[in-house]
C-alpha cells in the first residue's frame, strides 16, 4: 500500500514535469500530432544493457517486465549466483580500500577510487559489483524502447550511466546511492524520432517497503537530450528501519534497485519499471564488538567476507603458514586427530563451506578456547601424547614463542568446541600479536557481527580466512614500523603561515595559514613573538590558536612574528612564520571607533569592555555658582590595550593641567572664581603619538557680580531671521536682568528681556530667566524663555556696546542646536568670549 | 602543577600477548612489534603493550589523562617507558572490547600529538606463572599504568 501511494505521488510529479518539458497545449511543431501518436498506441519500456569497457553493448537488451516464465526466473537465479561468485572473486581487502575509521558516505563519489570497480566485468553486469562490504558499483547502458501496440519495436534511445553506492558504519542504518550519465553517450537506434523528446526519470527504490526499507531523494529526470548533456551526480538514500530486525543486533536485509520511468506525451505509460537487478544490503544495530560510534551500520552483503594473511609478509609469516597448513590437510597439525576437519577456509564463490563466527573475549567460549589451546600446546590433559611436541613451542627467552591456534580463539569454532578440529603451533610472539591486531581490525573493517547463542540463522555473520602466497594482504598497514629508533617512514607535515600582513592594534586581522600531512590529520598551533619596536607588555590573542585560519588581535602597535607550527605526532614539529605589522590607533574621546574605515582593519569589538567615550561630566551648558567645584570626567577608548595615556585639560580661565589618565578616564576638579562661560578642552595623548580631544562649555554665575541694563537697536542683518533670510531692519532691544539681594541663583529674580525686528512679526518678550552671567570684563550673558515655546541667550558687551541674541524653539532642546529661529551673528560660538556680538546702532548697554 | 584529568581502571584480558589502546578517530597504525627488547609500542591512534606472560590472562590496567607531564609514580612500578603518538579524536578505547554496559573509553583530551608514559609491574611473576590454561586464574598479577598528556613540545 505504501509503495502504491508513493507511485501515485511520483506520477503526478512526472506528468507535471512532462507538461513543462513538452509544452502541453501548444500546437505541435511537426506533422506527427499528439492525437496521431496516441492512435498508434505507442509504448516506451525501459531497458538495461551490459556494456564492454568501451561502452559497446555486451548483450541484447531485455525489457525488464518481459521475464515472467519459470525459465526466465531460473536464468535470473543462475545469473545472480554467478554474480555472487564473481563478486567474491573480486573481493578487495578492506585494508586497501576501506579506512579503519568509521565510514560515512561522501558528498559525491571519488571517481578515481571507484574506477577500478566500474572497469571490472562485474561492475558492468546487471548486478553491478560489490567491491567490498562498503562499496558497490555499476556501469551500463539504460534507456527506453518504443513499441507499437502489437509489440513491434520501432526504435530505442539510451545512455551510459555510472552508479556507486556506499555503505556506512558511522551509527546510521542506510546506504547512499549515486548515479550519473556519461556525457555525450546518448544513442538513438531505429525509428527513434518519437524518443528524442521522451523523458526518462530514475531513482533508487526498495523492493519491499514492508520489510522496513525506505528510500529518499529527488527523482532524476531528463529528456534523452538532457541526459546527453548532464553528467552531474544524483543521489538517493536507502534506509533500514531500526525497529524489529533479527536477533540482538536487529539485523535486516533489504533489496533495492534502480527504478525507471520513460514516457512521452501521447504514448501509453506502463509506469515505473525496475531495471537491471536488485542489490542486497544488510543493516544492523550491533551492541557488541564495535565502538559506540559504530553501533549502527549498513553494508553490502553480496560478497563473502574473508580475512587475508600472506605467507610472504614477514610480520605475520609464521601465523600465515600455520593457518595454511591447518586449512590444507594432509598437512600435519596438532593435536593429532584422524580425519580432522578445520573450518574457515575461504573457497571462491562458496558460502556453503563451514565458516567462522566471531566471539568476544568476554564470552565464555573464549575462555574455553584459550584453555584448550594452551593445554594442546603444552601437552596438558586431554592432549597428553597428541598435543604439540616439545620443541615446537618454546615460550621462554630468547624465542618467547606464543601458542597460536586456528580457528582463532575469537571464534565460536575455536579449540573449546572439544572436537579436536583445531590446530596449535608455537609461533613468533610478536608475529602472533601483529596477526591478532590485524584480526581485530578486520572484524571492525568488514563489520563482522558477534555470534551469540540467541542469534538466529539469518543474522549469522559467517566469515572465512584466506591465505595468500603473495604479499597482498595489506599487512604493512596494520603493523607499521615502530615509532622509535629512527625507522619511521612517516613523512613530516608541511606548513605555511601565509603572507605577511598589516593590521591595527585592537582589531582582528585574519591569518590564512595552511598545514597538511600525507599520512593524516595534523595538529597546528599559532604562537607570536613581539618585535624590538613594540612596547613592553604588547601581546596578541588568537581566536582559534589551533586552526590554520584564525583571527589575531594585538594590544599594541609594532612588528610581530607569527609562527604556525604543525605536528603529526610522529615527526618533529615544523613551523613557518609571517610578519604582522600592527599600526597604532588613536585614542577616542568623542566617539567609539570614529574615523576607523573598513579598509584599515576588520572591525571587531575591542578585547575588553570599555566605558562609553565622551565627557560624562559636566554636561554641556551645566550651571555652577562661582566658587563651587566643577568635576571633569572624560572617558575615552583605545583598542590598543597596552597603550598608556596622558590627559591635558585647558580650563579656559588661563589654567591648564596635564596628568596621567586613570585607566580610560581623565578626571579632575576645578573651581572658577569668577562668573563667565568657560569652554573646557580635554585632550588625550597615547604613548604612540596618537591623540584626540573634546570640549564642553559650562556656565558660572555669581549673584553678587552686578547687573546689566540695555536699550537700543541694531541693524538686523540678512540671514538673522530664519523664516525670512532677506529681512533686514532695526532690531529693537531692551533688557535689565538682575539678581535681587536675596537671590541665590542661578535664575535672576528681576528684569525682563525684549527684542523685536521692525517690519516683521518677530517680537520676543521674556517670560522667565534661567541664569545671568556678569563677567568681570564687562561682558554679560543671560539665558531665558520667551513664552513656553522659545529659548534665548542674550549677549551684551559694555564699552564698546555690542549685542547678540540667539533664539530657538524649546522643542529642539534646552540649549541652542542646529535649528535657530533668530541669530544676528550666525556661526559664532556660544561661549561669551567668542560670541561676537554686533555693534549697536543706537542706545546703550551698561554693566553695573 | 600538572593535574590528572581522568582515570580509568579495569581488568583487561591479555590476548596474543598484548593489550591495546586504540583511538577510533583515525587510521590506527599498529607498530611493528618485533623488537623483543621493547614492551611498549605506539603508532598513530594505537598503543600496544606487550605482556611478559605466555598465555592469555587478565591484567590490571589503569589509564590516566593529564594536562601536563605527571610526576613520577614511585617505586611500585618496575619498568617505565616513554613514547609519543598522535590521536585522531582523543578518545582511547581499551581492547579487547567488553560488551555494554561496560565502559572502557577514556577521553584523553583534544586531537593531536600526545606523550605517553607507561609503567608495568608483575612481569617476572606472570612469566613464571604462565603458561596457564585458565585465563581467569592470574587476574591482576601483571599490572599496567598508562599516562597521557598533550605534547606541547610538538605543537608549540
Amino acid at each position: 500500500m505504501q509503495s502504491g501511494k508513493r507511485g501515485a505521488l511520483r506520477l503526478c510529479a512526472v506528468f507535471a514535469a512532462a507538461a513543462v518539458l513538452l509544452g502541453v497545449g501548444a500546437v505541435p511543431a511537426t506533422a506527427t500530432s499528439a492525437a496521431a501518436v496516441q492512435d498508434e498506441a505507442l509504448t516506451i519500456e525501459p531497458f538495461f544493457v551490459p556494456i564492454e569497457p568501451d561502452g559497446s553493448p555486451a548483450a541484447e537488451p531485455k525489457a525488464a517486465t518481459s521475464e515472467s516464465s519459470a525459465a526466465a526466473e531460473k536464468a535470473i537465479v543462475a545469473s545472480r549466483e554467478q554474480a555472487v561468485r564473481r563478486d567474491s572473486l573480486s573481493y578487495s581487502d578492506p585494508t586497501v580500500l576501506a579506512a579503519s575509521t568509521a565510514r560515512t558516505p561522501p558528498v559525491s563519489p571519488n571517481e578515481g577510487e571507484v574506477e577500478p570497480c566500474w572497469d571490472s566485468d562485474g561492475g558492468r553486469s546487471e548486478f553491478g559489483r560489490v567491491y567490498n562490504r562498503f562499496l558497490w558499483c555499476q556501469r551500463g547502458r539504460m534507456g527506453g524502447t518504443i513499441f507499437k501496440s502489437k509489440g513491434v519495436p520501432l526504435g530505442r534511445a539510451s545512455f551510459i550511466f555510472r552508479a556507486v553506492a556506499y555503505g556506512r558504519d558511522d551509527g546510521n542504518r542506510s546506504v547512499k546511492v549515486f548515479m550519473r550519465a556519461e556525457k555525450d553517450s546518448v544513442s538513438y537506434e531505429g525509428s527513434s524520432s518519437d524518443l528524442r523528446s521522451a523523458v526518462l526519470h530514475l531513482w533508487a527504490d526498495c523492493d519491499d517497503w514492508l520489510s522496513g526499507c525506505s528510500s529518499g531523494g529527488a527523482t532524476a529526470g531528463n529528456t534523452f537530450g538532457g541526459w546527453d548533456d548532464d553528467d552531474s551526480w544524483h543521489s538517493w538514500t536507502v534506509h533500514s528501519s531500526e525497529v524489529g530486525g533479527s536477533g540482538p543486533d536487529a539485523v535486516r536485509r533489504h533489496l533495492w534497485h534502480f527504478k525507471v520511468r520513460t514516457f512521452r506525451v501521447g504514448s501509453f505509460d506502463p509506469g515505473p519499471q525496475p531495471i537491471a537487478r536488485s542489490h542486497t544490503i544488510r543493516c544492523d544495530s550491533a551492541t557488541m564488538g564495535f565502538p559506540k560510534s559504530r553501533s549502527k551500520a549498513c553494508i553490502f552483503d553480496d560478497v563473502i567476507p574473508h580475512m587475508q594473511y600472506s605467507v610472504q609478509n614477514p610480520k605475520v609469516e609464521e601465523v600465515a603458514r600455520h593457518i595454511q597448513c591447518a586449512q590444507n590437510p594432509p598437512c600435519l597439525t596438532w593435536p593429532l586427530k584422524d580425519g580432522k576437519s578445520i573450518p574457515g577456509k575461504f573457497v571462491d564463490g562458496n558460502r556453503d563451506v563451514p565458516g567462522l563466527h566471531r566471539i568476544m573475549e568476554s564470552q565464555p567460549e573464549y575462555g574455553k578456547n584459550s584453555y584448550q589451546k594452551t593445554q594442546a600446546c603444552n601437552r596438558g590433559s586431554p592432549y597428553l601424547s597428541l598435543g604439540l611436541p616439545a620443541g615446537m613451542y618454546d615460550p621462554t627467552p630468547p624465542l618467547k614463542q606464543q601458542c597460536d591456534e586456528y580457528p582463532f580463539a575469537s571464534t565460536k569454532e575455536g579449540a573449546g568446541v572439544g572436537d579436536w578440529n583445531f590446530s596449535v603451533m608455537g609461533v613468533n610472539g610478536r608475529q602472533n600479536s601483529c596477526a591478532g591486531a590485524a584480526l581485530g581490525r578486520y572484524y571492525k573493517d568488514d563489520r563482522i557481527l558477534v555470534w551469540r547463542e540467541e542469534v538466529p540463522a539469518d543474522a549469522l555473520d559467517t566469515y572465512y580466512v584466506r591465505i595468500n602466497d603473495n604479499n597482498e594482504d595489506g599487512g604493512d598497514d596494520y603493523c607499521a614500523d615502530q615509532n622509535e629508533g629512527g625507522g619511521d617512514p612517516n613523512q613530516p607535515p608541511t606548513v605555511n603561515a601565509g603572507a605577511d600582513m598589516t593590521g591595527h592594534e585592537g582589531f582582528a586581522t585574519t591569518l590564512t595559514g595552511s598545514a597538511s600531512d600525507p599520512e593524516g590529520p595534523v595538529a597546528v598551533h599559532w604562537t607570536y613573538v613581539p618585535g624590538a619596536d613594540t612596547d613592553q607588555g604588547a601581546a596578541c590573542h588568537f581566536s582559534e590558536p589551533y586552526s590554520p585560519v584564525t583571527d589575531v588581535t594585538c594590544t599594541d602597535d609594532g612588528t610581530f612574528t607569527l609562527t604556525l607550527t604543525a605536528s603529526d605526532g610522529v615527526n618533529a614539529a615544523v613551523g613557518d612564520s609571517a610578519t604582522l605589522t600592527v599600526r597604532n590607533v588613536d585614542p577616542r574621546v568623542r566617539k567609539l571607533l570614529e574615523g576607523m574605515s573598513a579598509a584599515e582593519g576588520k572591525a571587531q569589538a575591542p578585547l575588553a569592555e570599555v566605558p562609553t567615550p565622551g565627557i560624562a561630566s559636566p554636561r554641556p551648558w551645566q550651571v555652577y555658582r562661582a566658587g563651587d567645584p566643577v568635576t571633569l570626567t572624560a572617558n575615552f577608548t583605545d583598542p590598543g590595550l597596552n597603550d598608556t595615556h596622558e590627559c591635558v585639560v585647558d580650563w579656559d580661565d588661563g589654567r591648564q593641567e596635564t596628568f596621567e589618565a586613570s585607566g580610560l578616564t581623565c578626571e579632575r576638579t576645578h573651581t572658577y572664581q569668577h562668573p563667565g562661560m568657560y569652554t573646557i578642552k580635554t585632550r588625550v595623548d597615547d604613548d604612540d603619538t596618537g591623540t584626540d580631544g573634546d570640549s564642553v562649555m559650562v556656565i558660572v554665575y555669581d549673584p553678587d557680580a552686578g547687573f546689566v541694563t540695555g536699550g537700543g537697536f541694531i541693524d538686523s542683518p540678512p540671514g538673522a531671521l530664519a523664516e525670512d533670510q532677506q529681512t533686514t531692519g532695526k532690531g529693537h532691544f531692551t533688557f535689565n536682568p538682575m539678581y535681587h539681594k536675596a537671590d541665590e541663583g542661578p535664575a535672576p529674580g528681576g528684569g525682563k528681556v525684549s527684542f523685536r525686528v521692525e517690519g516683521t512679526a518677530f517680537d520676543l518678550d521674556s517670560r522667565s530667566m534661567e541664569w545671568l552671567v556678569v563677567a568681570p570684563d564687562g561682558k554679560i550673558a543671560v539665558k531665558g524663555k520667551a513664552g513656553d515655546a522659545y529659548g534665548f541667550v542674550l549677549y551684551g558687551y559694555d564699552e564698546p556696546d555690542k549685542f547678540r541674541i540667539v533664539v530657538w524653539r524649546l522643542a529642539d532642546g534646552p540649549i541652542p542646536g542646529n535649528d535657530i529661529v533668530y541669530d544676528n551673528h550666525r556661526g559664532a560660538g556660544y561661549d561669551l568670549d567668542v560670541a561676537g556680538p554686533q555693534d549697536i546702532r543706537g542706545g546703550s548697554i551698561n554693566v553695573h | 602543577m600538572p593535574r590528572r584529568i581522568a582515570r580509568l581502571e579495569m581488568d583487561v584480558l591479555v590476548v596474543r600477548g598484548t593489550i591495546s589502546l586504540f583511538d577510533d578517530g583515525g587510521e590506527q597504525i599498529v607498530p611493528d612489534l618485533n623488537d623483543l627488547d621493547q614492551w611498549l609500542f605506539t603508532g598513530d591512534n594505537a598503543i600496544v603493550a606487550a605482556s611478559a606472560g605466555s598465555t592469555d590472562h587478565f591484567a590490571a590496567v589503569a589509564i590516566e589523562a593529564w594536562d601536563g607531564e605527571p610526576p613520577g609514580s614511585g617505586p611500585a612500578w618496575e619498568v617505565q617507558a616513554d613514547r609519543t603518538l598522535r590521536l585522531g579524536s582523543g578518545d582511547l578505547e581499551v581492547h579487547p572490547l567488553v560488551p555494554p554496559p561496560g565502559t572502557q573509553l577514556l577521553r584523553a583530551g583534544p586531537p593531536g600529538p600526545y606523550r605517553l608514559r607507561a609503567y608495568t609491574a608483575g612481569r617476572a611473576a606472570i612469566a613464571a606463572l604462565t603458561p596457564n590454561p585458565d585465563i581467569y586464574a592470574l587476574r591482576g598479577v601483571e599490572r599496567f599504568l598508562f599516562q597521557l598528556w598533550p605534547d606541547s613540545h610538538r605543537s608549540a
